[in-house]
């Protein structure tokens, strides 16, 4: 347990009476030994109730279902954005290894690899909110009132990019080693022999063995991407899952925190199991009893 | 053929993608009057006075009214109060309401509504953190919680005449700045014969009916509020149709102001524009800026329990840091040095109190006499996510190593600087507050007794001379305790104080009417700012 308790930051009042403060860790149940809170909790939790905030006092489950939906919106564009990019750029450099287009996209895949998410995030701010004024500087929607794709698209953009730099660059490193030691293969290289174009043999014969590592890291990415786009999320203001955690622990609002906590253990084993689904999909020769 | 259809199909997306942006802003193009204000962190709670939070206030100060509100120059404005009295005694406070006030669903506000939120918020079955604000009135314990039900000592006198009878004689000004100035009244007909649990329920709250100058449209929850204009507003109708209060993090702020995405910031500890923006912010040429003297503080901390931690050490410490420093380089001149919690800003500010001189030699001295032990490594805790404290800490460490004193900082989030100094574990802290005009504001980390009295101080000196000072009744008569109190705080130098920070402050030029001033006071009166669109 990290040190300090949700009674704490209840201290920044130094005028909250000691008895108030008292009735409020009784209410709250933290009289009880550390194992009587988490059974508690765990009694609570297999009846389907994750409880309620410390601070808020609000169901953690409406806390994070309505936080869900953003985290998940996010989510999704990233991981699109950086299978797109990534993909092609991968094939690219490997198809044509130790070449300038090669050393290029290698180059870029670290520069975005080791480019932290609140540095960019600030950068791009500064150039397009700040200096352009083409971007919202962060939230969800404008102040006009309206909600609409449209304008959703526009606040997607920037923690968009953000988020998936770091994966674009790992994922490219993926997706060129795979591909690497796809093409070495003895069935490659007949399929070559047989007199099949080049390209043709990539994307048909190779891209789909090539994938296989790289569903994999994607798939890994599923969970950290719903509870820890902390930093992406902090520096746009966007209203997630992360920024959510990120109050909780410092609040030590832990029911917030075990339930977000279970949401990430939640989506870490779908994640596992829609991975082994495209595993199969992919690769005729995996099947599941 | 297949190329051509593929440059079809291109053309044919692109277009549909623009007509669904030209859309927005076809439909942007009937022009409400909307201002946005952006704070740093999100309120925890929609019960007016179930939070220690600032961040709250600003939300309820749009939807509810206060009795009344504090300038910055200490004196107070009427809100829903238009006037008030105290008795000859000092034992009791008289409001006299605004008769025009209405809840926003239409039914008057009366005084009815005011003795009904003063019981509500004393149930102690309810929720309210805040509730040692009601600690002054008769029928209440120490905590502000009724000895019975009903018993707080409230009383209506007609339709728009209450009054509040006091413990005992006190100096009003502080009962009306330290309650009426956040006590947000709630309608009656909404709450009556709810219990306890329904109450407690933030389902009640969610969306509120107050009587305020805007209404409660809809909200993102931890990203914005959104508020439209309450057109019958009795103290005037906002200038504009719409108010939205965005979260957004500080380092965010400057780029909303610049972008027009944002146009005006909380204020104070609550949204300013940082140290390192504050040269950008003054060259923007659609921004006004302010720097606004406050009665914030920060304070190094001093283990006193600690058995090398003997006063004239202490002294040592104090005369070994270097203010001046402090203010013109971190601060870049937008604060004034300190030596004890009473800021400059305020009536109670002892004129007479010299600065503390920076001796690093005289200091090294002392410390060899006191046969200080050197070869002993210091634990200095600091909080985290304040940069410029951070940055004072690491002055304050390169200072005492000056004299050859070892300092290991170690920055902590706010709850392990709680535990931590409040388990006694350390030699040195750095802490803020937001100080207010109550001279006796510091009195609880002076206490003995308190919670967050992390000098660990035992003797009650300095809470005898404020508690003293307190009893008197007129201003004139508290001052010279709180001269007294500035004079020992510095001798003792339990907690050497550093420095107060000014508000920096910034807002478009497309609002006037603002009294930013006010802000550092929780008092923003959005209704009277004029939008120019």
């Amino acid at each position: 347990m990290a040190p300090g308790s949700p009674l704490d930051a209840l201290l920044a009042d130094p005028n909250i009476n000691p008895a108030e403060l008292e009735r409020r860790r009784v209410e709250l149940g933290l009289d009880n030994p550390i194992l009587i809170q988490y059974f508690t909790w765990l009694g609570q939790f297999l009846r389907g109730n994750l409880g309620f905030s410390f601070k808020t006092q609000r169901a953690v489950l409406d806390m994070i279902a309505e936080r869900l939906g953003p985290t998940a919106i996010l989510a999704a564009c990233s991981i699109t954005l950086s299978l797109i990019v990534s993909i092609p750029l991968g094939i690219m450099a490997a198809a044509k290894p130790y070449s300038k287009r090669d050393y290029l996209f290698s180059s870029l895949s670290f520069l975005m690899a080791a480019t932290p998410n609140f540095f960019s995030g600030l950068v791009l701010i500064y150039i397009f909110a700040a200096v352009l004024k083409i971007l919202p500087t962060g939230g969800m929607y404008d102040s006009s009132g309206l909600r609409n794709a449209a304008i959703l698209a526009r606040h997607l953009i920037l923690p968009t990019l953000v988020l998936s730099f770091q994966q674009i660059g790992s994922w490219i490193r993926y997706m060129r080693g795979s591909m690497l030691e796809v093409l070495q293969e003895d069935y490659i290289r007949t399929a070559r022999a047989k007199g099949l174009k080049r390209w043709k043999v990539i994307l048909k014969h190779g891209l789909k063995n090539a994938l296989i590592p790289v569903v994999t890291v994607v798939g890994m990415s599923v969970p950290s991407l719903v509870g820890g786009a902390v930093v992406t999320e902090q520096v746009f203001g966007w209203p997630g899952v992360g920024s959510l955690m990120v109050q909780s622990i410092a609040a030590r609002d832990y029911p917030v925190i075990m339930g977000i906590t279970v949401l990430v253990a939640f989506v870490v084993l779908v994640a596992n199991l829609v991975t082994d689904l495209i595993y199969g999909l992919l690769d005729p020769r995996i099947r599941y009893a | 053929m297949k190329l051509r259809t593929r440059r079809l199909r291109v053309l044919v997306l692109l277009v549909a993608a623009l007509a669904i942006l030209g859309g927005s802003a076809t439909a942007q193009n009937v022009k409400p009057k909307i201002v946005t204000i952006a704070m740093t962190n999100a309120w925890d709670t929609m019960m007016p006075v179930n939070t220690n939070s600032n961040y709250g206030l600003l939300v309820y100060d749009q939807i509810y009214d206060r009795l009344v509100v504090t300038k910055a120059d200490g004196s107070f404005a009427p809100r829903l109060a238009k006037s008030w009295s105290v008795n000859a005694s000092s034992t009791a406070i008289t409001f006299i309401l605004n008769e025009k006030a209405t809840w926003h669903d239409g039914k008057p506000v009366t005084a009815q509504d005011v003795v009904f939120t003063a019981q509500l918020y004393s149930n102690p079955a309810v929720k309210a953190l805040a509730r040692y604000r009601l600690n002054y009135f008769a029928g209440t314990d120490d905590s502000g919680a009724e000895t019975s039900p009903g018993s707080i000592a409230v009383k209506a006198e007609g339709d728009y005449k209450v009054t509040f009878t006091l413990k005992k004689a006190i100096f009003a000004d502080t009962v009306i700045d330290q309650w009426a100035t956040a006590f947000f009244v709630i309608p009656k007909h909404i709450f009556q014969g709810k219990t306890p649990a329904e109450i407690n329920a933030p389902t009640l709250w969610a969306k509120p009916v107050g009587s305020g100058p805007f209404k409660y449209e809809r909200e993102i929850t931890g990203e914005r509020m959104e508020l439209v204009a309450n057109k019958n507003y009795f103290l005037g109708a906002p200038d504009f149709d719409r108010l939205v209060i965005r979260i957004m993090p500080s380092a965010s702020l400057l780029s909303g102001l610049i972008s027009g995405e944002v146009d005006i910031i909380a204020g104070g500890a609550m949204g300013s524009i940082s140290l390192d923006d504050w040269p950008t912010a003054q060259k923007q040429a659609n921004l006004v800026t302010e720097s606004i003297p406050t009665l914030n503080y920060q304070t190094l901390i001093i283990n006193t329990q600690q058995p090398y931690m003997t006063q004239r050490v202490r002294q040592a410490f104090n005369m070994a840091i270097n203010r001046k420093i402090l203010v013109d380089a971190l601060l870049r001149g937008q604060g004034v040095a300190l030596m004890t919690p009473i800021s400059p800003a305020s009536p109670y500010f002892n004129q007479k109190l010299k600065d503390i001189p920076y001796d690093p030699a005289r200091a090294a001295q002392i410390l060899k006499e006191e046969k200080f032990p050197f070869d002993k490594e210091l634990v200095f805790y600091v909080p985290s996510g304040n940069i410029a404290r951070e940055r004072t800490a690491v002055l304050i460490e390169q200072d005492f190593e000056k004299l050859g004193v070892k300092v290991r900082i170690q920055t902590v989030d706010f709850p392990t600087l709680m535990n931590n100094m409040r388990s006694g574990t350390h030699d040195f802290g750095i802490i803020g507050s937001g100080g207010t005009l109550d001279p006796a504001e510091s009195r609880e980390m002076v206490s003995p007794t308190s919670t967050v009295n992390f000098s660990r101080l035992t003797s009650t000196l300095l809470t005898d001379i404020i508690d003293e000072g307190a009893a008197k009744l007129t201003f004139a008569t508290r001052k010279p305790y709180f001269d007294k109190y500035q004079e020992m705080v510095a001798e003792l130098s339990h907690m050497p104080y550093l420095y107060t920070t000014n508000a920096l402050m910034a807002y478009n030029k497309r609002l006037s009417n603002v009294s930013a001033v006010d802000f550092s006071r929780l008092n923003w009166r959005a209704w009277e700012w004029k939008v120019n669109n």
